[in-house]
């Protein structure tokens, strides 16, 4: 690894301070489970000269239970999300979520604004500079894609945003839209929806470079709201999603009310299924319901060659998330 | 009659403390005042010549020591290059970071050439040349036909060289055969073991000698190789390899072909004796990546069998990848399946022609198994293909056909003694044994009657594994020390590599001394210390490194209770030891104690230390048939896996793995060691389900999985592993009648598999890995139209 500055920051205004000193070649870590993989990997264009460590900020870890919902901490680890029995209660998909992100060593150092912050999975933009010199693609600024003409088993089955088919690989991200979450950072509140991008360079998301997520604001659901993750991995541990899916629904005598479905690891940003909640208004929740609503996640899926497969596990996990939320 | 105390006993492992406790040294543990640091620069291209290679500005960079290229250091780089990740030149300065950033100042000029990326393309004859001058594909050069066989003793009798290993007239058994059953293009995936330990080794010269400190398979192998590579004298290096993080077969090191991943020793050495320095030069995870590949192959399997299901003619083309030139040898493991030992018993006609392909993908490596899995995937997948169309039992049809004890092993040993025997096979024991387990009879429903988005099913498969090669160049010597104070150390180089051999040999010489487990120790750090021990490959280590240390126990013991009978004026055979002393057995009560045989008296006189020693030129002579020079039995791996799983049919997702290994060990010499390394089964998980193949982009080369997040190794989540190990009494291979234990739990998996799934779906899949796109696809969830490769 080469060079860099450290800073222990001891305020988010210290570490708003540094970012805004080095500009464009700071980057902001706390768990570090993403970034120092990019920083090994020397996969930038542009090595970082200073790296601001935010887990010494105080009072930015806590999960705490208020009548509007849920507010975590940026700092908040996925073990601590995860084994929150609050959450597990009150909003079991992204408890569940947490749980089957990564493995135990990575949900002990990984936060959840991290984890809705880290950038995309794809190879190509992952590939390390030791053997043979990183790859260019167009993500980091180059000329094309090479994943559609090369291997793109894993990638997008919903075509590509500014020519790049990498996939937002996040667990907790569609849980956290399907229960229409809230980011703040220390210059705005985003609604969930609005946050993830892949138009603004190599990020996942609309933050600045100089921006810092605070908090992540989960509503109090409302009565007869449910919520559900499914993940599709190769392995039980560890793996990043082929496909992940989660729903939150409201169901008021018997009939849904509210549905929030999203999927991801098939698309650039988190795939809403506004398709699909649409179809579900106003009917029961049924095996066939779920499978006509699943059926319409799907439409105007565009896979790659070697990606068919992914529809029909996207179409699969969204059935299998609706009859977990009714369970 | 040795008696058997700790033998048979899960004794603790001899390393295991030091293992646990962090306190074991693994090479890069060994530190040295000024030690250099080495990175190197590696190929961007899959193929390439470099034209040019300027590298005046990174040496004249603050802190670089040495920058080393083809020009400079021929013994370590070429200029041509055959993979990407292949090395064009290397570093060394004060540190890491100095060296990293070194790196970029080399200025490099390459001319790009045509490519090869998979052994398809490999094969035809019009590809790419890897190597220039020389074809892609190529025969295995041991071709030997068998012929004129004596009904008595099922002998042959005659041995001709032909184009390809086999026995009988394969036109006459096909023509007579009742059913032909024939599969084309079975395909594993190149794969990549999982050792955890990179590649690499620190070199110190002392002045006079270099020293090596390395991982390693075999110290006394791999520095005689190193030392003609760097062509000093071999007396002039001491290899030192107290410890290996894990090897799976993988990290032999073979510094003299410069195809094989062993670079790290040469560029060490080399900078370590110019610069009069102490070289670190280890791989990082993603260079480990691109060193030693294994299994990748292609299959075709016929068989000819009568209508009762009895095998009796196999016809099999096999053709293994070798990636950029790296270890060939696996691919005549792949005959271990056909009828030249695992369907020995009813085999009358045998062909298989054995061919290795170059591509320019990452040089291959050995791995658990070494080309067997390959072979027993093709031929086990075939079998079962062969059983459902002749409406047979699965385990049946092996048990009908499966070599038996005694069968002639008509693999590669004739190739250098007229005759071979299976010294004990008990597949059918095995076969029994699982089936029992699982209660098969009930429980194994034809796929046609199953129903429903899960199900469930069971898959066998049968294996022989290789077990060493008695003859010339497999040979293991032991020293026992016998000390005053009634301790013992046995003095080998057989490599520990997680299979148990420090903590089995021990035993051995407890159990022959007749002292406690504990009282003996192991030296086993470098080649200074120790004799020459062989290899550990090819899961001989308990069988010829056994019968050395049996023997060098033996050979101590004796002239310890001669020491005594002088002292005691008794006879020796009238004498036994135990942890007090030397008895008179009749009369336990009459001894002495080991310091009195020793006449020891202090640090003036008497003997010190008692040492025995003995060289094992393999076969020993209790291996051999009727005493007889050329005919021996050969301790086979053997034993049968069975497979049951659940497919989710909407998903192509497979879960509930449990893998059921059956292994007939003759003896079990320590039962957790036993289990342990049956339970390596689970790697065939990872190669079966997980997704892995060597991803390569095919435009340009790249390895799409240097790490081990998009390369998956299994993790104890992914399946259950149930080892079941039988002990058939009897094998004369072993003073204490075990057989090996390896390699076979890597053999059956994906034949296992590939049935299991068949057997759950009525998909039948013949390409590994078995990943969701192709079980979708099987069940037509998918069309297939869109699929490009």
């Amino acid at each position: 690894m080469k060079r860099f500055s450290h800073f222990d920051a001891s305020s988010i205004e210290e570490a708003v301070t540094l970012l805004g000193k080095y500009e464009n070649s700071s980057y902001v870590i706390a768990g570090g489970s993403d970034l120092m993989g990019c920083l090994k990997d020397n996969l930038w264009m542009e090595y970082p000269e200073a790296i601001i460590n935010i887990k010494t900020i105080p009072d930015l870890n806590n999960i705490t239970v208020e009548e509007d919902g849920l507010h975590i901490g940026a700092l908040v680890t996925l073990t601590e999300l995860s084994e929150s029995d609050a959450v597990k209660k009150t909003w079991p998909g992204l408890a569940e979520a947490a749980r089957r992100t990564a493995s135990p060593l990575l949900r002990n150092m990984g936060t959840i604004a991290g984890n809705i912050c880290q950038e995309n999975r794809c190879w190509y933009y992952r590939y390390p500079d030791k053997i043979g010199g990183r790859i260019d693609c167009v993500r980091k600024g180059g000329k094309r894609c090479l994943a559609i003409p090369g291997d793109h088993r894993f990638h997008s089955i919903f075509g590509a945003v500014k020519k790049c088919v990498a996939v937002n690989p996040s667990d907790t991200a569609p849980a956290l839209v399907a229960l229409n979450a809230l980011v703040k950072t220390t210059k705005r509140e985003i609604p969930i929806d609005e946050f993830f991008t892949a138009e603004n360079g190599p990020a996942s998301t609309i933050l600045d470079r100089d921006e810092i997520v605070t908090e992540i604001f989960v509503p109090t659901p409302s009565a007869g709201e449910n919520s559900a993750f499914v993940k599709i991995a190769y392995r039980k541990s560890i793996d990043f999603a082929l496909v992940n899916c989660a729903a939150s629904l409201t169901l008021t005598d018997g009939k849904v009310t509210q549905a929030r479905i999203c999927l991801n690891g098939v698309h650039n940003v988190p795939q809403r299924c506004t398709n699909s909640e649409v179809l579900l208004i106003g009917k029961e929740l049924t095996e066939e319901t779920a499978t006509q609503a699943a059926e319409a996640a799907v439409v105007g899926a565009k896979p790659l060659f070697q990606n068919m497969y992914k529809v029909q596990l996207a179409k699969t996990s969204v059935l299998d998330t609706l009859l977990e939320c009714v369970k | 009659m040795i008696k058997t105390t700790s033998i048979g006993t899960s004794v603790r492992q001899k390393d295991g403390p030091a293992r646990v406790t962090g306190a074991a040294k693994f090479y890069a543990d060994f530190i040295f005042p000024g030690m250099l640091q080495t990175r190197i620069l590696r190929s961007p291209y899959p193929a390439a010549t470099i034209t040019e290679i300027d590298t005046s500005k990174a040496e004249a960079l603050q802190g670089v020591r040495l920058v080393m290229t083809h020009e400079n250091y021929p013994k370590a780089f070429r200029s041509s290059l055959y993979y990407v990740g292949d090395l064009v030149a290397a570093v060394v300065a004060d540190n890491e970071t100095i060296a990293e950033e070194a790196l970029e100042l080399i200025a490099v000029t390459y001319e790009k050439k045509k490519f090869v990326l998979s052994i398809e393309e490999g094969m035809k004859p019009d590809s790419p040349q890897v190597f220039e001058g020389t074809p892609n594909c190529n025969d295995w050069e041991f071709h030997a036909l068998l012929s004129d066989r004596d009904p008595e003793t099922r002998l042959f009798k005659t041995k001709t060289p032909a184009e390809y290993n086999g026995f009988g007239d394969i036109e006459k058994g096909f023509a007579e055969a009742d059913v032909v059953i024939e599969q084309k293009d079975l395909k594993y995936a190149y794969c990549k073991g999982p050792a955890m330990e990179p590649r690499g080794c620190t070199a110190n010269f002392d002045g006079t000698r270099l020293h090596v400190y390395t991982h390693s398979q075999g110290m006394h192998d791999e520095k005689l190789c190193l030392a003609q590579a760097l062509g000093i004298s071999s007396n002039m290096l001491n290899y030192v390899s107290p410890f290996t993080g894990s090897s799976f077969g993988g990290k032999n090191a073979f510094p003299l072909d410069r195809n094989i991943a062993s670079h790290y020793l040469l560029i060490a050495s080399l900078a370590c004796l110019d610069l009069k320095k102490p070289v670190h030069c280890a791989y990082s995870r993603e260079e480990e990546m691109v060193s030693g590949w294994s299994r990748g192959s292609v299959t075709d399997v016929k068989i000819g069998f009568k209508e009762d299901g009895t095998l009796t003619t196999m016809d099999m083309a096999h053709w293994q990848e070798t990636g950029s030139g790296g270890d060939k040898y696996p691919a005549k493991n792949a005959m271990l399946a056909t009828g030249a030992v695992l369907y020995s018993h009813n085999c009358e006609h045998l062909r298989g022609k054995i061919r290795y392909v170059h591509t320019n993908r990452f040089p291959a490596a050995g791995w658990q198994g070494y080309g067997a899995p390959e072979g027993v995937f093709a031929v086990e997948t075939t079998m079962d293909i062969a059983a459902e169309k002749m409406g047979i039992d699965p385990v049946e049809i092996r048990k009908k056909n499966c070599m038996r004890t005694g069968d002639i092993d008509s693999g590669w040993d004739p190739l250098i003694y007229k005759s071979a025997y299976i010294s004990s096979s008990g597949i059918r024991d095995c076969l029994d044994a699982g089936a029992e387990y699982l209660d098969w009879k009930n429980n194994w429903v034809h796929p046609s009657k199953k129903s429903g988005r899960i199900r469930r099913g069971l898959g066998v498969a049968i294996f022989a594994m290789g077990a060493g090669r008695p003859g010339p160049g497999n040979s293991s010597e032991a020293m026992v020390k016998i000390y005053p104070d009634g301790s013992a150390a046995l003095v080998c180089a057989i490599a520990d590599i997680g299979q148990g051999q420090h903590t089995v040999q021990c035993q051995i010489v407890a159990d022959v001394l007749g002292i406690p487990y504990k009282k003996v120790g192991l030296v086993c750090s470098d080649t200074d210390s120790t004799p020459f021990a062989t290899l550990v490959a090819n899961s001989c280590g308990t069988w010829i490194q056994g019968w050395a240390t049996y023997e060098a126990a033996m050979d101590a013991k004796s002239q310890v209770l001669e020491l005594a009978a002088t002292q005691l004026g008794i006879p020796a055979p009238a004498l036994s030891i135990n942890e007090k002393g030397i008895f008179v057995t009749a009369d336990p009560d009459k001894g002495i104690s080991f310091a009195e045989a020793f006449g020891a008296r202090g640090h003036y006189g008497g003997i010190h230390e008692v040492t025995g020693y003995y060289v094992n030129n393999s076969p020993h002579p209790n291996g051999l048939k009727d005493g007889k020079e050329d005919q021996v039995y050969i301790p086979k791996e053997k034993g049968a896996q069975f497979i049951s799983l659940d497919v989710d049919t909407e998903t192509g997702m497979i879960s509930n793995v449990n893998v059921v290994m059956a292994q007939n060990v003759g003896k079990a010499l320590n039962p957790k060691i036993v289990a342990g390394q049956l339970s390596t089964s689970r790697h065939g998980v990872e190669n079966a389900i997980l997704g892995n193949d060597c991803i390569v982009d095919k435009r340009n080369g790249w390895l799409m999985t240097p790490n081990w997040v998009d390369y998956r190794h299994s993790t104890i989540m992914d399946c259950d592993v149930t080892p079941i190990v039988i002990e058939k009494p009897g094998d004369p291979t072993h003073p204490f009648g075990a057989t090996a234990c390896g390699e076979g739990a890597a053999c059956p998996s994906l034949a296992a598999f590939s049935n299991a799934i068949f057997n759950a779906t009525g998909v039948r899949l013949t390409e590994t890995p078995f990943d969701p796109e192709k079980i979708l696809m099987g069940l037509g969830k998918i069309q297939s139209s869109r699929r490009k490769k």
